[in-house]
Parts: structure tokens; C-alpha cells; sequence
């Protein structure tokens, strides 16, 4: 009995463990035959990628078409990505590393994992305080992390700064995500930077004795907490939101722009830079102006209802919506420099 | 060839097991050797905020879902087995299914089907009913039942097999000779048991221990995620390495304590006649279905049905993920297989050599990494893949990027469950079977092949399918090791609920489940019939 069922999986499993024994064969004969082929239009460019492969395909798509170089990704978190590549030193296939936090780039630049690019191209189109002072990384994409609410319910004038929830009237109205995400290990850093680490620590008690309900692993179900009346008022990223408005357009929450006479609202980017050790730096450095060009800079935003980071880039019309607003000009490489000194903090406070 | 338990291994066996436990272990002590600096303060915060919190929840977590899981896999167990009542057929495989849904996808329906605004608590406010009385998963009563629900399987499995196994004779023999119903259960079939259920509970613990994906959707903070935290919160790889071998530590100390009482269990027979069944009346049989089916619903229904509920229908076709499914055959079918084989040669040498001390230590040795989180096993794996690239040179180019890193690293994560698999399934051979078989004059070779394969297939199709379920489970260590192309199931998932893509997620999550029904279907119906299997004609 048993052995007719088991007969046909072992046969699919033998199939399979081929199929995988070949597969490596044809990975390694790749790069010999590449670079014989055509040096300078074609072959293939290797992308590390914390962001997620739906963000990158249309443009990546577009790239191949323009140039005819082969663009293969790799997802995976930063912190794998940037001790895989650490790790593999000089034989490292990779040649761009875009991640979707400053922290992260930080320390990928720390590592000595990322080398300087001198590109008049890039320093025109990206802020200053939105790239590395020495060329390493440079931002693709700007992130706001700001108030949410449900304007019906939760008066913009009762809203001012990220420190005002740490009053006691908001007991019991607030909801934060877990302090186990980068977004918010960010967002401290910048408040450690600006209020100093006493005075942050204690806004961050306010914050944990004023929460609604146990911090939420994910920004998506934080604002649906929110549409739901479960909390009043979150921190959440805003094409989180434009996410949920895509999809139904009566979503009734809404962000606030946050402490507008003041820092501004806390941005963080998503944001690239080419490999120390690639072989290809010449055209890694040509991709990632290409995609800090205005064309790409809307496109690549608009894919996640993120900001261009070059100014003057059209929005998309669900993000133009929310109106425009004051970033916190804080050099951004911040986030990686405080990171450890937040996360120490978010314990002491109690922020799970 | 006779049998000589007092006989130590010969040097070449121990050496070819010690090798294969070092190969598994390298990778760990090559960590632990790996000089890193902490930075000053690291170790000062984590010993006065986090551990006392953390070690207090990972206890709590612990002592929780172990007796949860001994509870409901035993007496589930001892339910299906023993007695029959309404729904029974169709209840007794389907409690084992929960063992398809990774503890993190679990931890994923109900925390989404669970919150504030999905219909459930929407209902439960339209009755009037205060909102902060509704269940919040997301808390450590909820952690223990979402972990309990996903672990218990285990308990269940193996005590369900223990018991057909053994039949009905002692237990009724003990109510014969004047025991009650608890006291024969308590003083008969529980000893006799003991290796199964104890052996469960291991599997149980060692999970609870080793799970991130669903502690971080529930926001619980035990060693694992402290681990995780170390390095990728604070930065110190250093301060993770030191932290997992301590957890490695706890680790042993659960092992040693199973060991030791499992040694104590005395070796039960297996019966001749399958055990009967007490047919339940009225209200128990009531009782029974509904409590059966309350697991059933709780663990797989439920789950399985919102799954369903958020699968994007219209898109279906573009959102399934074809090349995910052959990445996780492939990956976990390797990893099966080689775990088993390893698990053979393990239990065979132990069979053959029960008093060596040394080949025992290796068998512990090779099992070590079942606790060790997914992630720190993957750094562990991927540095010392690398630095022996650096040393060779081209001969070992891609070793670290290959699919070799990752099922290496999977099978020090699951090589336990291939061990334990395979000893069950030689124990099912006893010695006489096989002297019978000479003494009938059957040559060594198709001795083997006519006796031995026969009583040993059950039990090694069990365990390559539990290896196999794991290894497509595994979570952390993929993520980082698997190379260019090979994504897999368990890899969508989390991408897809990590970016919050609650619906998108339910696509693989469901195909995970189900890919993880088949082998535990399989597992149920080879498990069905008690005893070694008569052979051929």
C-alpha cells in the first residue's frame, strides 16, 4: 500500500534535489560568460535589497529595457544583508545595498562595507541631510512618521507634538507599534538629538502609560486600530496610509503634521549605496543616479506612496492630499548614531 | 553479527559519528570562539531592565505551553484511541493537522482575525459587550495559546502511536485487578508511555523556546527575540553570540532532564491485537466531541477558514507563488532526507552499542541545535562557511551562498527531530524479529530487505515527513541563507506581513498549510495500524 503513494514522492523529491543541484551550475557560469560577451551595454548588476521586490520591479524593469544590464535582487533585512556582504569581503557579488532606514545605511557606512561616490548628479538631487556628508549612501525615498487620527473624532487643534502624548489627558488614547521596529528606533534617536536622553525617556514613560492597547507589530493594523476607535491617535509611517486609501477610499483616518512651528515632522529614507568591493561600481553609480532622476524619483515614490527625495517631484495624487508639510531638517545619519542609545532607552521606559 | 550490548563502538564508528556531530556543532563553537567585544553598558542594561523580564516571560511561556501541550496531546490522544464517539473518524486525524500552520502564521490569523476592528470584536460590541473584556491575543496568555495550539501535535502524535502500539491489555488488566479509571491511566498507561510523551514534550519546549516569528507578531519578549534584539537593536553580534550560548546552556539542561527520565521508562512491547475502543454514551460522547472539536476548530478550522476569507480572489492566479512551492520542496526535502540518514546511522551505532558513553555524547551533541534560534544559527553557519572560503580559496567558492549554507543550517536546526525519528522507528525492530529471521534462514541481505524494512518504513516515513514540515517552517535561518532564486513559502509570508500586507500574506500562508497537511495526513495513516506490519506474501 504505502510504498505506491510513497514511490511518486521520492521520485518528485529526486526531480527536485536535481533541478537544485543543476541550478547552482548555471548561477556559477554566469559571471565568466557575462563580461566576455559585452563589457559595456548588458550584463548583470547585483542588488541587496531591504525593500520589498513589488517597489523595485517597474523600475528595474524600466532600467533593463533602456540599458539592456540585467538587474538581479536579493531581499532580505538590512542587518542580514550588510553581514552577509561584511562577510563575504572581496568575493561579494553585490553591487548596490538599498535599504529603507538611515540607521541601517549608517551602519552598512560604518561597517566600511559602502564606498564614497564623488556625483555632482546625485548631490543635486538629493538633500544633504538626507545622504551621507562622505558619499556613501545617498536617500531614494523620504518617509514621514507623523500623528494619526480620525479628524471627526480627534480634533487637529487638540494635537501639537510627538512629546504631547506623553500628557496624562491622553491615557488611554494612544497606540504605538512594537519599539522592535527601525521606524521607531529612528524617530527616538532624532527626539534624543533634539530634547536630550532624560527628557526623551520620560516623554517615552508618558507615552507607554498612555497606550490603549499592547504595541502593534505592524503600522497597517495600528491605523485600523485607529479607524476602528480602538485608539484615538498613533506614530505610523504615512504610505501605510495611502496603502489602505488605495484600496478603500472612505478610510477615515488621517496624518497630522506634527509640531509645524517647531522640529517638523520626523522623515526617514529608503535609501541605496554601491558596494565597496563591487566589480561593476561604474555602473552601479550610473543606476543609482539614474533613479534619482525626476522621471524615476516619481515613479519610485509613487510605487509606495512615498516622497521624492529630489525636490520638486510631483506626488502622487493620494499623497499630494495630505497637503505639504515642514521635515525635520535633522542630519539623518543620526539614526544609526543613537540607535543602540534609543533602543536602551525604549527598554528602560517600558516600550515593547 | 549476534548483538553485544556490552561491546564499545569500534574507533572508526565513533569517529565517523563524532565527525558528523562536529560538522553540525562547528558552526556554534566557531561562534562562540569567535573573539567579539561587547560595548561597555550593553551587558549592565541587559541584566538590569531586560532579563529579569524576559527570563520571568520566557518561564512563564515555558511551564505554560508544556503542560498545555502534555494536557491536551494526551488526553486527545487517549481519547481518539480508546474510545469512540461521534465524530471520531473524522476528529482523529484532524487534531494532528495543527501541525501543518508554523506558529507564526497562526500568531498571524489570530492576531488579524483577532483585532479590533475584523467582525469578530465587531460582533462582540454589537452585543453590548464591554470592549476590554474581548481576548487580547497579543499578551502572554495569548502566546501560550497560540503556541499550545501549533506545539501540541507533537505530545499528540507520538502518544497516539505510543498507544496503538501497545494496545488495551495492561490498562484493562489494571481495572481488572480492582484500579479505578484515573489510577490505571496514572500507574499503567503513563509509565508505559513515558518515552512518547516525554519525548514530545521536548520537541514542545525546545520550539517554545526557538519561535521569533510569532513572538514579535504578539510582541513577547523572550530569550530568542533578546537575541535578536542584541544584534539587531543594539548592534552587537557579540552580546547575541554570548546570549544564544547561554540559551544553549538551558538548553542542554532540558535535554539532560528529559533524558533522564525517559531513560527510567521501561520498554513496552507492542501488542498483538489493536486496542479496543470503550464506545461513550449520552452526554460524555457529547463531552468528548465538542472538546475534540473545540481544539480542531481553534487550531486549524477557524484559521484555515479566515485564511480563505482574505485571499484575493481576483488576482489569484498572479499572486500564487510557484517558485516559493519548489524552493520549499526542494530545501526541505534535502534537509529530510539527509537528517534521517544521519538519524539511521545515530540510532543503529546506539542500537548496537547502547553502554557507549561517548557515542551517546555525540547524538546529544549532533541534536544541540534545536533550540538554537534560527537567526544566531544562520550567522553561526554563514561565518564559517565564509572564513573556510577565504582559507581554501576557489576550491570552496560559493560554499557560503550555495544551498549547501542553508540546508547545513537547517539540519543543525532539525537534526533532533531526525534523530528522534529514527530511534523510534528502530525501536520498532526488535532483535528477536530479526534472529527469527536467521533462524528461518533468510540470508543477512534480504533479512533486511523482507523484515527489517518493512517494520523500519512507518516509523522512517515519519520521521522524514516531521523533518520536512520543520525545515518548511523555518523561518530566520532561510531568510539569511537561502540563495539567489530560492525563496520559499515561509519567506513570503513574512515579507508579506512584515510590510503588513495582511491579505497578500494569506496566499502563501495558506499554501504553506497545506503543503504541511499532506505529510501529516500521511504521517496519520501510516501511524493508524498498530504494530510491525506483516510483509509480502
Amino acid at each position: 500500500m504505502t510504498p505506491n503513494r510513497l514511490l511518486p514522492l521520492a521520485a518528485a523529491l529526486a526531480a527536485l534535489f536535481l533541478a537544485a543541484c543543476a541550478r547552482p551550475a548555471e548561477d556559477a557560469a554566469a559571471p565568466d560568460a557575462a563580461p566576455a560577451a559585452a563589457p559595456p551595454i548588458g550584463g548583470t548588476l547585483v542588488i541587496y535589497s531591504e525593500r520589498r521586490y513589488p517597489f523595485l520591479e517597474p523600475v528595474f524593469k524600466a532600467y533593463t529595457a533602456q540599458t539592456g544590464i540585467r538587474i538581479e535582487t536579493r531581499v532580505d533585512g538590512a542587518d542580514a544583508l550588510i553581514e552577509r556582504i561584511a562577510a563575504e569581503g572581496a568575493t561579494t557579488p553585490a553591487d548596490l545595498l538599498i535599504t529603507v532606514d538611515a540607521g541601517n545605511l549608517w551602519q552598512a557606512a560604518e561597517r566600511g562595507i559602502l564606498r564614497n561616490i564623488a556625483s555632482p548628479v546625485l548631490e543635486a538631487n538629493v538633500p544633504a541631510n538626507l545622504r551621507d556628508a562622505e558619499g556613501r549612501w545617498f536617500g531614494l525615498s523620504e518617509r514621514a512618521r507623523t500623528l494619526m487620527h480620525v479628524p471627526e473624532r480627534v480634533d487637529a487643534a487638540t494635537l501639537s507634538t510627538y512629546e504631547a502624548l506623553a500628557a496624562p489627558e491622553w491615557k488611554g488614547r494612544l497606540c504605538l507599534r512594537s519599539s522592535a521596529k527601525v521606524y521607531n528606533q529612528s524617530l527616538v534617536a532624532t527626539m534624543i538629538e533634539r530634547l536630550g536622553a532624560e527628557a526623551t525617556r520620560e516623554v517615552l514613560k508618558g507615552w507607554v502609560a498612555n497606550l490603549a492597547a499592547p504595541p502593534f507589530a505592524d503600522d497597517t493594523l495600528l491605523l485600523r486600530a485607529i479607524a476602528a476607535g480602538q485608539c484615538e491617535v498613533g506614530i505610523t509611517n504615512t504610505y501605510y496610509l495611502g496603502r489602505l486609501l488605495q484600496e478603500d477610499p472612505a478610510f477615515p483616518v488621517r496624518p497630522f503634521w506634527v509640531d509645524q512651528g517647531g522640529a517638523g515632522v520626523h522623515v526617514n529614507i529608503s535609501g541605496a549605496g554601491v558596494i565597496a568591493h563591487s566589480d561593476r561600481p561604474a555602473e552601479a553609480q550610473a543606476l543609482l543616479e539614474w533613479l534619482s532622476g525626476e522621471a524615476v524619483q516619481q515613479q519610485f515614490a509613487a510605487l509606495n506612496f512615498e516622497y521624492p527625495v529630489k525636490p520638486g517631484v510631483a506626488l502622487d495624487p493620494i499623497v499630494a492630499a495630505w497637503g505639504e508639510f515642514r521635515a525635520d531638517p535633522v542630519d539623518i545619519a543620526v539614526a544609526g548614531r543613537r540607535q543602540a542609545e534609543a533602543v536602551m532607552l525604549m527598554n528602560e521606559a517600558g516600550w515593547r | 553479527m549476534a548483538l553485544n550490548p556490552a561491546l564499545p563502538a569500534s574507533p572508526a564508528l565513533r569517529g565517523v559519528l563524532w565527525g558528523v556531530a562536529l560538522l553540525l556543532c562547528a558552526p556554534l563553537l566557531f561562534l562562540a570562539l569567535r573573539p567579539g567585544e561587547v560595548p561597555p553598558g550593553l551587558w549592565a542594561h541587559l541584566r538590569e531592565v531586560m532579563l529579569p523580564e524576559v527570563l520571568a516571560q520566557t518561564g512563564v511561556l515555558l511551564a505554560g505551553v508544556g503542560a498545555a501541550s502534555l494536557l491536551v496531546g494526551i488526553a486527545a490522544a487517549w481519547l481518539v484511541v480508546r474510545h469512540e464517539f461521534p465524530g471520531r473518524r473524522l476528529l482523529e486525524p484532524a487534531l494532528a493537522l495543527p501541525l501543518a500552520f508554523p506558529a507564526y502564521v497562526l500568531a498571524y490569523v489570530y492576531v488579524a482575525g483577532l483585532s479590533f476592528d475584523a467582525p469578530l470584536a465587531t460582533f462582540w460590541r454589537e452585543l453590548g459587550l464591554p470592549a476590554v473584556a474581548f481576548p487580547e491575543v497579543r499578551s502572554l496568555s495569548g502566546a501560550v495559546l497560540v503556541l499550545t495550539l501549533t506545539l501540541y501535535p507533537y505530545v499528540y502524535l507520538l502518544m497516539r502511536a505510543s498507544l496503538l502500539r501497545q494496545g488495551s491489555a495492561a490498562y484493562e488488566a489494571a481495572r481488572t485487578l480492582g484500579a479505578g479509571p484515573v489510577a490505571a491511566f496514572v500507574r499503567v498507561v503513563l509509565p508505559a508511555t513515558r518515552a512518547a510523551w516525554l519525548g514530545g514534550l521536548g520537541l514542545v519546549l525546545l520550539e517554545t523556546l526557538a519561535d521569533f516569528g510569532a513572538m514579535r507578531m504578539l510582541g513577547r519578549d523572550t530569550l530568542t527575540t533578546l537575541v535578536l534584539q542584541s544584534w539587531i537593536g543594539l548592534g552587537s553580534l557579540a552580546l547575541a553570540a554570548q546570549l544564544a550560548l547561554a540559551m544553549l546552556a538551558a538548553v542542554v539542561l532540558v535535554l539532560a532532564v528529559l533524558l533522564a527520565i525517559g531513560h527510567r521508562a521501561s520498554p513496552a512491547g507492542a501488542a498483538l491485537r489493536p486496542p479496543e475502543r470503550r464506545r461513550l454514551g449520552g452526554g460524555r460522547a457529547l463531552l468528548a466531541t465538542a472538546c475534540a472539536a473545540a481544539i480542531v476548530v481553534l487550531g486549524v478550522a477557524w484559521p484555515l477558514l479566515q485564511l480563505l476569507s482574505w485571499l484575493p480572489w481576483q488576482d489569484l492566479g498572479d499572486a500564487m507563488p510557484w517558485a516559493a512551492m519548489r524552493g520549499t520542496l526542494v530545501v526541505a526535502g534535502l534537509t529530510a532526507v539527509v537528517a534521517v540518514l544521519v538519524g539511521i546511522g545515530f540510532a543503529a551505532a546506539r542500537r548496537r552499542h547502547p553502554g557507549d558513553r561517548l557515542l551517546a555524547a555525540a547524538e546529544a551533541a549532533a541534536g544541540l541545535g534545536y533550540a538554537v534560534p534560527g537567526a544566531v544559527m544562520a550567522v553561526a553557519v554563514f561565518w564559517t562557511l565564509s572564513s573556510a572560503e577565504q582559507a581554501l580559496g576557489p576550491l570552496a567558492n560559493g560554499l557560503s551562498t550555495g544551498l549547501f549554507a542553508l540546508v547545513l543550517a537547517l539540519l543543525m536546526r532539525f537534526q533532533r527531530v531526525g534523530l528522534t525519528g529514527a530511534a523510534a522507528a528502530l525501536a520498532a525492530l526488535r532483535p528477536s524479529l530479526m534472529h527469527s529471521a536467521a533462524v528461518l534462514g533468510l540470508p543477512a541481505s534480504r533479512r533486511w530487505w523482507r523484515v527489517g524494512l518493512p517494520v523500519l518504513r512507518p516509523g522512517l516515513v515519519a520521521a522524514l515527513l516531521l523533518v520536512f514540515v520543520e525545515a518548511m517552517k523555518e523561518l530566520p535561518a532561510t531568510l539569511m541563507l537561502r540563495p539567489f532564486g530560492w525563496d520559499t513559502l515561509a519567506i513570503e509570508v513574512y515579507t508579506r506581513t512584515n510590510e503588513g500586507l495582511w491579505q497578500e500574506a494569506s496566499v502563501p500562508a495558506l499554501m504553506l498549510a497545506l503543503v504541511g497537511l499532506l505529510p501529516v495526513l500521511l504521517l496519520l495513516r501510516d501511524g493508524a495500524a498498530p504494530g510491525p506490519r506483516r510483509s509480502g506474501p
